[in-house]
């Protein structure tokens, strides 16, 4: 799905800014299964490269070598394993790193000096890319955070964009992350929400047109929600 | 065919009064003559059998002493053997003398109260004694007071099953345990069929291992019926028991109501049960889910505006706390009627009811016999219940299980089979408390009855798991455990620690909060919001009940829902709670995750067999099938007329399927084919045929179909021409691999994703309670959509993988039961029947079909027919549901 002329929305989760060829993905969370042995899960860790294998194949088909991830790219810290294998990663698949916008979850990220931590943003064009767990810059913004995700009432759900004017808003890249519903939120539904369908990212159109009726009657006037108020 | 009378089970005979006193210590049964006068039957059964120090299983019904029946034999002996002199070498005294295990926390903290005015009579006959001392240890209890029972534990302990397990894992279980003589289990047949039973008897085993010699176990049972079965979980493989039976055959007066008119089920409902709560004091009525409680407990309130307090609903989404309101009001005689959905069949006292209302059937004669038992003003008297039905089928299923019911013909009791999760849970538990050789923890394990035929590969595998290791012995997982294939202890401190706080087998549901925001903030363009409403002079932000996560994320403000049987409109969320104000309106009704019961597999069977028999009457003329259904069925000519022309039209259209072959009904044309398969199977049996049927149409004959689900038999549709019917039935119901295709038809199924990380939670591999808290990027989904495919991409056949496979095949889908109706099919002839539409026996498949157990679309696909749909009505096309 391309959104606002710049932009290559992919199903791989991460989108393209085709102007400069540069992928952006956000909320990776590497080290998830780590984090969660240590509060005492029995759980199988995956390495990074196969948690950033789907990745990679999507930018070598897009032909994109260039990365900015828009924060959270560790979920508890990043830890010299996890830094040298990132590092290991990006040489083999040659990709750069060009810059990290640090998360709330990337706590001691600045510290190791292989990686190409920014401050709060990154400039990429005229885009500003941000993580999202603060004060957003002012103009166009590409962010993470949200972990947006579609779910209809049957269990169906599908990890989205969400695309307005000015802002761009990237579904959680990590597939350990579960996602916060957008359907329901008053917040998102002027924007329009691109849904990742298997190979595909589908563009529902705005949030706000597809959004269900809402929960029982009685939202109108008084005088018709006591009209209403009968069982049949 | 099991055995079912297992060897060293034996009945109980009833004692005469004087000779049950005579079982007591002198001093006990002078009280008991003075304070009660004669003993009731479960007491001239209990005592003598007690006082031989066998095991006991008792079975009475509620309020005929069988608290006292197991208790006073056993106090009594302790307070006497206080009396002897005590040397410092005894521990007689230092220890937990009896323990009390009931399946709910209420049943203890009951019974330790009456116990204690029992005891602080009793000691009175027992001159100098030490009084005993007695306490409950639950989820509730204080830090201090447990401290206090650690240092001094008392003579006895009065717990569940969770708490004992924790008790259990303590480096001094051993000591607390070691004078330990009687256990007494509560509700032996609700735990029995569950992983807490199978829990609760290894459990068992590792307590008779700490006493050092066998324990006099007591089992409690409510529930008439094949007692040789609970007998069996409550003493293990291969000890003896006795059985006390002091069930009064029970007098059933059941009436059926059929309302099938032009009208809303819910209305007439209404319409026809207001002149019966009227003329009652006190009614209880079943609905089998939360949801129908609900509308009802609204609705009768809407019809009877004066009886707005007196009417209450009661179920497990209820809140605690108002729940016990509710029951305590009900049995004051200050509630009118209540709704429960299945909550109120159990345990709790809730006081005299006279009249039983069940709305739609019951599924079992287990829980018919429950509901309609908490009629009737104690033993002997007759139980009233009405049922409503909404369809003649309804209406059938009905009278065949009130026919059971009056005929004691209960559903047997099924011990949970070797549930390998909770083998993990234990197997740790009994590593933090010492050190374990694998073949002692083995042999232990297998003389639980519920493991009695685990094999030891089934136990290494859990052991592998918890070192951690593979099929491979690779390490992949962080270990549990440490040792080898000799013997095993915990691997360090911090896992005992987690552990402790990880123990149990039951998983809470996804819940969100509901709490009633105070009503003075309701904006004030509201202002009917306020009148009248119920809660005015509750506390603020009063919890009411839960409803599920799922639904109340795609509730906002302003959207309304249905709760304690009231109209609650969504102020905002706040703190993981959803806040809420009463209001009038029309609310929508939640969603609570698991369904109603499934008919039983019995009652599938004399369904079915009534069909046969009607068949063969109806032969003879409508007069005779009448005759039958009143006389046999104890129907009312009214609604047996109603049966009657429901048979007759099935016949005059189609046929009634008898003992004579397979009917098979199709409808279709050259686009489209329904085959119509009646079985003589309940859902769970039917769903799995339907599943191996589609999955083979589609892998083996290129077919598209799909399926419809029901009691008693299902349909496949399938896409295109059936030229040849029994052909194709034949080959997709082929016995052959049937259960190797019904795994590889739930491969990739959500059921199956969701059951693992059930099943995960048990074995310890997912805790509940982490060290600090859930990790909330992964939410509590991760087990089923990540851990899944990692765990089955290393090896598919991993322990918890197996066994979570096995509870689908045994529970949502009944395989065995499919597979032997499979393997008949090669005898029968298969009879085909070409309609121009449906027949009126599977109109009734339609009009109940839930949707087929699972979407058989893949969810990629399923969303590019919703984009298709939602993109082409140009939006706001329709709810998302």
């Amino acid at each position: 799905m391309h959104a606002l002329n710049e932009w290559l929305l992919t199903s791989a989760r991460a989108a393209i800014h085709l102007p400069t060829r540069t992928a952006v993905v956000a909320d990776v969370h590497l080290g998830y299964a780590e984090a969660r042995q240590r509060d005492g899960d029995a759980v199988p860790t995956v390495s990074v490269s196969a948690a950033l294998a789907p990745l990679a194949a999507a930018l070598g088909k897009q032909n994109v070598t260039r990365l900015v991830i828009a924060g959270d790219l560790f979920e508890a810290g990043a830890t010299p394993a996890l830094v040298s294998d990132l590092v290991a990663w990006s040489k083999r698949e040659r990709i750069e790193l060009a810059a990290i916008v640090p998360g709330n979850h990337d706590r001691r990220i600045t510290t190791d000096t292989r990686l190409p931590v920014c401050s709060a943003f990154f400039q990429l064009g005229d885009w500003h890319i941000a993580h999202g767990d603060g004060e957003l810059p002012a103009g166009r913004v590409v962010q993470g955070h949200e972990h947006p995700l579609m779910r209809w009432g049957n269990g169906l759900t599908a990890p989205c964009y969400l695309v307005a004017e000015r802002h761009i808003v990237l579904p959680a890249y990590s597939a350990d992350a579960a996602g916060v519903n957008v359907l329901h939120s008053d917040r998102w539904s002027e924007y329009r929400c691109g849904a990742i369908a298997g190979a595909d990212v589908l563009d529902f159109g705005k949030l706000r047109d597809i959004r269900p009726q809402p929960r029982g009657s009685g939202r109108g006037s008084t005088k018709s929600r006591f009209a209403t108020h009968r069982y049949r | 065919m099991e055995d079912r009378t297992p060897k060293g089970i034996a009945f109980a005979d009833i004692a005469s009064p004087a000779g049950a006193l005579r079982a007591l210590p002198e001093p006990a049964a002078r009280w008991f003559s003075k304070r009660y006068g004669t003993p009731t039957k479960p007491q001239r059964l209990a005592w003598p059998v007690l006082a031989a120090g066998d095991n006991l299983l008792l079975s009475a019904p509620t309020g005929t002493g069988k608290t006292l029946a197991a208790f006073l034999p056993i106090l009594a002996r302790l307070m006497a053997e206080s009396l002897k002199p005590r040397s410092p070498w005894t521990t007689l005294a230092s220890g937990v003398r009896c323990l009390y295990i009931a399946p709910l926390k209420a049943l203890g903290n009951d019974a330790c109260l009456n116990l204690e005015k029992t005891v602080a009579e009793l000691s009175a006959y027992f001159d100098e004694s030490n009084p005993l001392r007695l306490a409950v240890r639950t989820g509730d209890t204080s830090d201090s007071s447990r401290r206090l029972q650690n240092e001094a534990p008392p003579d006895v302990l009065l717990t569940t099953p969770e708490s004992l397990a924790v008790l259990l894992t303590r480096a001094d279980a051993s000591r607390t345990f070691h004078g330990l003589r009687h256990v007494i289990v509560d509700e032996v047949h609700a735990l029995a069929p569950t992983k807490r039973g199978a829990d609760l008897a290894i459990s068992l085993e590792r307590l008779e291992l700490m006493a050092g010699e066998p324990l006099q176990r007591i089992g409690l049972s409510a529930t008439a019926g094949p007692l040789d079965i609970a007998a069996r979980f409550l003493v293990g493989a291969d000890r003896a028991c006795v059985i006390g039976s002091a069930d009064e055959s029970v007098l059933l007066e059941l009436n059926y109501r059929h309302l099938d008119g032009d009208f809303v089920f819910l209305g007439q409902l209404v319409e026809s049960l207001t002149p019966d709560l009227r003329a009652n004091r006190a009614t209880l009525l079943f609905a089998n889910a939360r949801g129908l409680a609900e509308r009802i407990a609204r609705a009768l309130r809407y019809a009877l505006p004066d009886w707005d307090r007196l009417i209450a609903v009661h179920h497990s989404a209820i809140a605690a706390d108002r729940r016990r309101e509710i029951e305590a009001a009900f049995k004051r005689g200050e509630l009118r009627v209540v709704v429960s959905s299945t909550s109120l069949e159990l345990g709790i006292d809730i006081g005299t009811v006279d009249l039983v209302v069940l709305v739609h059937p019951p599924r079992d004669v287990v829980r018919l016999l429950q509901r309609v038992g908490r009629s009737g003003h104690g033993p002997g008297k007759t139980k009233r219940g009405l049922i409503f039905t909404a369809s003649p089928a309804e209406l059938l299923e009905a009278a065949v299980t009130g026919a059971s019911g009056g005929a004691g013909q209960i559903e047997p009791l099924r011990i949970a089979d070797q549930p390998l999760d909770v083998l993990c849970q234990q197997l740790l538990g009994m590593a933090c408390a010492a050190e374990w050789s694998a073949d002692a923890a083995f042999e232990l394990v297998r003389r639980a009855a519920p493991f009695r035929t685990l094999t030891r590969e089934g136990f290494d595998d859990c052991l592998v798991y918890l070192f951690g290791r593979d099929r491979a012995d690779k390490s992949w997982l962080p270990p549990r455990l440490a040792g080898d294939a000799d013997s095993f202890t915990v691997i360090d401190t911090r896992t005992s620690r987690l552990l402790r706080r990880n123990l149990g087998t039951i998983l809470a549901e996804e819940t969100t909060t509901v709490a009633l925001l105070h009503t003075q903030e309701s904006p004030s363009n509201q202002p009917e919001a306020r009148v009248g409403s119920y809660y005015t002079y509750c506390a603020p932000l009063l919890a009411i009940g839960e409803v599920d996560r799922r639904f109340a994320e795609t509730l906002l403000p302003g959207d309304r829902f249905l709760l304690d049987g009231r109209c609650l409109e969504v102020r905002r969320q706040e703190g993981g709670k959803l806040l809420v104000d009463e209001v009038p309106g029309r609310p929508a009704v939640p969603r609570w995750s698991g369904a109603g019961g499934t008919l039983s597999p019995e009652l599938a069977q004399r369904l079915y067999l009534l069909r046969v028999r009607a068949a063969e009457a109806l032969h003879d003329g409508p007069e005779m099938l009448l005759r039958l259904l009143m006389n046999d069925y104890g129907l009312d000519g009214m609604t047996a007329a109603v049966l009657a022309e429901y048979f007759e039209r099935q016949d005059a259209l189609s046929e009634i399927p008898d003992a004579g072959g397979i009917l098979i009904e199709i409808v279709g044309n050259r686009i489209a084919t329904e085959l119509y398969i009646h079985t003589p199977l309940n859902r769970p049996a039917n769903d799995a045929l339907a599943r191996v049927a589609v999955h083979r149409l589609v892998r083996d004959c290129q077919r598209r179909a799909d399926c419809i689900v029901a009691d008693l038999g299902f349909a496949l549709l399938i896409r295109g021409e059936v030229t040849k019917p029994g052909d194709l039935t034949r080959i997709v119901l082929d016995h052959r691999r049937f259960v190797d295709d019904l795994e590889e038809a739930l491969a990739e199924s959500p059921a199956l994703r969701e059951r693992f990380r059930c099943v995960a939670m048990t074995g310890l591999m997912l805790l509940r309670n982490p060290l600090g808290g859930q990790r909330r990027v992964g939410g509590r989904s991760w087990g089923e959509r990540q851990l899944f495919d990692r765990v089955r991409n290393h090896d598919t056949d991993f322990v918890l993988l197996r066994q979570a496979r096995r509870e689908l095949k045994a529970e949502l889908y009944d395989a065995d039961a499919a597979r032997r109706f499979a393997a008949t099919l090669d005898d029968q002839p298969l009879k085909c029947r070409y309609l121009y539409r449906q027949s009126p026996f599977t109109e009734a498949w339609t009009q109940t079909w839930s949707g087929s157990t699972e979407e058989a679309a893949s969810p990629a696909d399923a969303l590019r027919r919703l984009h298709e749909v939602l993109t082409a009505s140009g939006g706001r096309h329709a709810r998302a549901e």
